[in-house]
């Protein structure tokens, strides 16, 4: 694309009906959906129809700044470091949408801060922060519970 | 799994755990068990491992002090840091066991020193997990006297994890008899007419690097090279050696390594204080060997034993024979490292040092992997296999003690 050629736009539409019209030179970054707005459907609305306005903006914000050549790798990290300080659902959504539209970066991203969440809580606590509620049989408690005397000997709390 | 989560998102998060959080999350649920344990997680838990780990990698070092055992991890930076003693549940008939070798956090060990007690363990000591071997088929109490030396690996293409062991019965031109044990088979198969006549540095250390075991042999009198075994296709393969480190001069000691990634020699002269390091920089290209630096202790009083590996900023690991670890850079500068030292014989000898990388690897075994069950199969001295007169078949002496006949034995293919 020439610098002189006007901005090419994609218009992409959320689940509650809200549109966002992006540079092409952002949206690029939304590998799953790249071939839709590259084989000049220009002007036509992409439908993202499993994702809310709110995780959508939030997630062209992230997009924005990671096409802006200008910005410093510092300021970059610590754009990155305010992103992720969300509610967990919200983190959650924007991991979904992450995946769906297979940008790689910010599932690297949200990915290992919840990687890092997960790290010192108890597997209680892990249940409640992914809302998992299937259980084991007595027998499958069983067979886990032989590994759970490996894991809390104090030496290997680094491993 | 989750209904909240698809499971390629709940892969990409516990993947990038460490191994402690790992193990507790196995017990968050039914699925997330069925997860962390099936093979392709773990093998990309690895992968994950492996590509993250290349900037800060561990080494593992094994000393005996009063016939006890220790594996220590320790980070490869400038300080040498201590970073975790691994639990070591079993016990030898020998001093100490023998490590085979290192691969993706399994260790491989062998209870031979002395006496072969066909006791050949594979470890993962970060999840406590080991597999006890089936005894190999060749033994002394069929075959008399023989010499043995093991390699270990992956195959990365089956997932499974190799050990085939090499046994020279006779050093006169006698094919070697080999064995290889696939983990996924648990038996051992006799592949001897792979063999090719090349004979391996008695206790000289295999390296596995890039899906292939090697080791430095010779040619009955020839040069000396390095032999292979590819673990994926399983077939042996030679590597020759450029001249200077060819030559047959049994008064060098010559080690395989790993130097950043790469297959590299460590070579030193017979008064041990000059040592060369020697890196192949393009894998199996013979004319890539390079000598990027070498180590010259002229000055420095005190003796040196031997190489033990080279750190990724090129300094050569080295104990003294006071029992000393030391670091030597290219500078001729002695680096001493806070590690307890001890001077006895038994100390010196099993100094071995390794790469290590932390994986859940084995961690699929169910409960009948884990050590304890293992431990309890652990021969004791009771126990059948040695000579009858106490001598195990390691101390090959001569090549016409051994009965020629030997090699015809049908048990062997039985």
């Amino acid at each position: 694309m020439s610098s002189t050629e006007a901005k090419k736009m994609v218009v992409l539409k959320s689940f509650d009906g809200v549109t966002f019209e992006v540079e092409e030179s952002v949206a690029v970054q939304f590998e799953s959906i790249r071939h839709m707005f590259e084989d000049n459907l220009a002007g036509s609305v992409i439908p993202l129809s499993n994702i809310k306005s709110e995780i959508l903006s939030k997630v062209i914000d992230y997009c924005k700044r990671h096409a802006d050549d200008t910005t410093d790798e510092e300021d970059l990290k610590a754009f990155d470091a305010d992103f992720v300080k969300v509610e967990h659902g919200t983190l959650f959504d924007i991991i979904r949408a992450a995946n769906y539209l297979n940008i790689k970066s910010l599932l690297d991203l949200t990915c290992q801060t919840v990687a890092d969440m997960i790290k010192g809580k108890t597997p209680a606590e892990i249940r409640e922060l992914f809302n998992i509620s299937d259980e084991f049989t007595p027998e499958e408690e069983e067979e886990a519970s032989i590994i759970t005397r490996f894991i809390y000997m104090d030496r290997y709390a680094d491993c | 799994m989750s209904d909240f989560l698809p499971e390629g998102i709940t892969i990409n998060i516990l993947k990038r755990l460490p191994i402690k959080p790992l193990i507790c999350c196995m017990c968050v649920s039914r699925s997330w068990y069925t997860l962390i344990t099936s093979p392709e997680f773990i093998a990309t838990h690895l992968n994950f491992a492996i590509a993250s780990n290349e900037g800060s990698p561990l080494l593992l070092l094994r000393r005996c002090i009063k016939k006890t055992e220790r594996y220590d991890l320790y980070c490869d930076n400038l300080l040498f840091d201590r970073h975790f003693t691994l639990d070591f549940p079993f016990r030898s008939i020998n001093p100490f066991f023998t490590i085979i070798g290192s691969c993706n956090g399994l260790l491989c060990l062998s209870d031979d020193r002395v006496f072969y007690m066909n006791t050949i363990i594979i470890w993962n000591p970060c999840v406590k997990k080991s597999v006890l071997l089936p005894k190999p088929n060749m033994v002394y109490n069929s075959y008399g006297s023989f010499m043995q030396s093991f390699g270990f690996g992956f195959d990365p293409i089956s997932k499974d994890y190799k050990v085939v062991r090499i046994t020279y019965t006779d050093f006169n031109g006698r094919l070697p008899q080999i064995e290889l044990y696939r983990l996924s088979m648990g038996v051992w198969e006799d592949i001897s007419h792979l063999a090719l006549k090349y004979i391996i540095h008695n206790r000289s250390r295999q390296i596995y690097i890039n899906g292939v075991t090697h080791w430095i042999a010779r040619y009955l009198d020839g040069n000396d090279l390095i032999l292979s075994f590819d673990m994926r296709d399983e077939v042996f393969g030679e590597m020759i050696l450029p001249a200077r480190l060819a030559k047959d001069d049994s008064q060098k000691c010559k080690e395989l390594v790993i130097f950043r990634e790469s297959l590299a020699l460590v070579m030193c002269d017979e008064s041990r204080v000059e040592y060369c390091v020697w890196v192949m920089k393009e894998y199996g290209d013979v004319e890539s060997w390079t000598k990027p630096f070498n180590v010259n202790l002229q000055d420095f009083g005190r003796g040196f034993m031997k190489p033990l590996w080279v750190r990724k900023d090129g300094e050569v690991l080295m104990v003294t024979k006071d029992g000393c670890l030391v670091s030597c850079d290219s500078g001729a500068q002695v680096n001493y490292l806070d590690v307890p030292s001890c001077r006895s014989e038994e100390y010196l000898c099993s100094v071995h040092v390794d790469s290590f990388l932390k994986s859940v690897a084995l961690l699929e075994k169910g409960p009948d992997f884990s050590d304890a069950i293992t431990f309890s199969k652990l021969p004791s001295l009771q126990n059948d296999d040695r000579g009858s007169d106490g001598n195990c078949g390691s101390h090959y002496k001569r090549s016409d003690e051994v009965n020629p006949s030997i090699g015809k034995d049908n048990r062997f293919h039985a």
